[in-house]
């Protein structure tokens, strides 16, 4: 049943950007993640990093979208009389907001490598873009399932799009103040990896348990969410 | 009332402090349009949410198609609603708006582009099949609305104030697609407006306070006990006493004799009988003289 409503959501963010829309994203994506960016960054897995940051920004508005913005339409409180389950609802959602927050990113960058290789700049290796694909696709994922439950309760979506900036300055600072504190103290020579990961190479080890480890805490955050969703529909205030 | 196709039994529905059905109990004929019945906040909304198996209940049991949907959410493959709020997604064209709903029944994109045409064609808004929702007026999109919840193949249909915010005339052609399309299966009619009640259901539940306190067909209901008398002088002679007529020239008798019995004793007592009648009372009388007794 997942796949109707992913069709629908992918429908309404279409129609909803319209052609022109479409085309000026296109241009934003392509012309700073595509050619700007890669072209002023000298070391290849450096003009990487944008690409495993970014996505940050892209799915969590899509994910707030599917809920707080379809509460607002008033059109929530059909799809759950609708014969779709909880469930499909939360995975349908979930997928299609990656998807949309990802998609952009993905053809971004491979026209950054592309436009590297046609300036004569060095390109990096097929494992490490491989690790920023996947790295890029877990941060799309935790970005979306953040949007989603802040929107769960929000009053609005205006309301769920504040707390959603407000959230990710915080990640970012915090996660920069942590790495910056106690790296080393985790994981002897951890912030070393870690500077030698976006200089010399994606593919270390590092970077790897940083995605798993962002795997694992977007995979616990769609269950709490599933789970939110369930209690709060059976509180009666899940509409 | 004959078989039913769900049912609510001593339901209690509570939004916190506040309880929103108290023991309710709600009966819907297997065939017909049958009127859920209130005043705003009664209670309507939430007893349909209970037939759905969207709420948490207090108490009671809700019965389906012979299935219980809190436990077999699958149920609502077979009912499909319309709440007050439309459900339209504004951005998509009537027709992807009506074939997206008829995906998540399980049908094909074949089936799906079909009984989307044919139920856009039956609601006479098949040429508007590729415009945005959102450049509808309020009545198309209540037409497509209600386009959308015949189209999908359920075995009962849930409307919800389906003519609040529409013109006169929108809502009486609203009130016809009604009647027409519930030919072939229940519907569930939730409305305050007692004249449409009244045109369109064959059956009634009027909810007050979370509760049930009036039930039945349409047609009992408004028959009153009570007969128009109307004679060539006026007055009436009925069991020694002499009734005076009222503005309109009739006299309204209540007995408890049937019809032909007290014609004959009114013939009878020397009255020259002009016209004679059961009176009626409309809908509104019903709910207005229930309301009252129940305080409200």
């Amino acid at each position: 049943m997942i796949g109707p409503l992913f069709h629908r959501e992918y429908l309404a963010f279409a129609r909803s950007l319209g052609r022109g829309g479409f085309i000026r994203l296109v241009v934003i994506y392509l012309g700073l993640f595509g050619m700007y960016l890669p072209s002023s960054i000298e070391s290849p897995n450096l003009a990487l990093l944008p690409f495993v940051l970014f996505p940050l920004y892209m799915a969590g508005p899509v994910g707030i979208d599917t809920i707080a913005g379809e509460r607002e339409r008033g059109t929530l409180e059909t799809l759950l009389a609708s014969p779709l389950a909880l469930a499909d609802l939360l995975w349908g959602k979930f997928l299609f907001s990656v998807a949309a927050g990802s998609v952009f990113l993905f053809f971004s960058l491979v026209v950054s490598l592309g436009f590297r290789t046609l300036r004569g700049m060095a390109v990096a290796q097929p494992g490490a873009v491989l690790v920023v694909l996947f790295t890029s696709l877990v941060v799309s994922g935790f970005s979306a399932v953040t949007g989603m439950h802040v929107s769960v309760r929000a009053r609005s979506s205006r309301a769920a799009q504040q707390w959603f900036a407000a959230l990710s300055a915080v990640f970012f600072v915090a996660t920069g103040a942590l790495l910056k504190l106690f790296a080393d103290k985790l994981i002897p020579g951890l912030k070393g990896v870690i500077e030698t990961a976006l200089v010399n190479g994606w593919e270390s080890r590092a970077v790897i348990l940083f995605a798993v480890l962002l795997l694992a805490v977007t995979g616990a955050m769609l269950l709490w969410l599933s789970g939110r969703m369930r209690v709060l529909w059976k509180l009666n205030s899940f509409r | 009332m004959g078989s039913t196709s769900a049912s609510l039994t001593n339901v209690t529905v509570s939004y916190g402090p506040v309880r929103a059905l108290d023991g309710f109990d709600l009966d819907i004929p297997s065939r017909g349009v049958h009127g859920l019945l209130g005043r705003n906040g009664a209670g309507k909304t939430t007893a349909i949410r209970a037939l759905l198996g969207l709420l948490r209940l207090d108490g009671g049991t809700v019965g389906v198609l012979g299935a219980d949907p809190v436990k077999a959410p699958e149920t609502r493959r077979r009912i499909s609603v319309l709440f007050s709020e439309d459900g339209l997604v504004p951005a998509l064209t009537v027709m992807e708006n009506l074939k997206v709903w008829c995906g998540f029944y399980g049908c094909g994109p074949r089936d799906c582009a079909e009984l989307a045409r044919k139920s856009l064609e039956a609601f006479g808004m098949l040429h508007a099949a590729q415009k945005p929702v959102k450049d509808l007026s309020t009545g198309n999109r209540r037409a497509v609305a209600m386009a959308r919840v015949f189209a999908v193949p359920s075995e009962l249909v849930v409307l919800d104030e389906p003519t609040a915010s529409l013109d006169p005339v929108k809502a009486s052609e609203v009130r016809a697609m009604i009647r027409n399309c519930a030919g072939d299966r229940p519907v569930l009619l939730s409305t305050h407006n007692m004249s449409e009640a009244e045109s369109v259901c064959a059956s009634i539940t009027i909810v007050h306070g979370g509760k049930r306190i009036l039930h039945g067909e349409t047609g009992a209901l408004t028959v009153s006990p009570g007969f128009v008398v109307r004679t060539t002088c006026g007055t009436v002679v009925h069991g020694g006493e002499v009734i005076s007529p009222g503005p309109d020239g009739s006299v309204l008798l209540e007995s408890p004799l049937p019809a032909p019995e007290l014609l004959e004793s009114l013939i009878a007592q020397g009255n020259r009988v002009e016209e004679f009648g059961r009176a009626g009372r409309d809908l509104e009388d019903v709910f207005m003289s229930l309301a009252r007794e129940e305080g409200g």
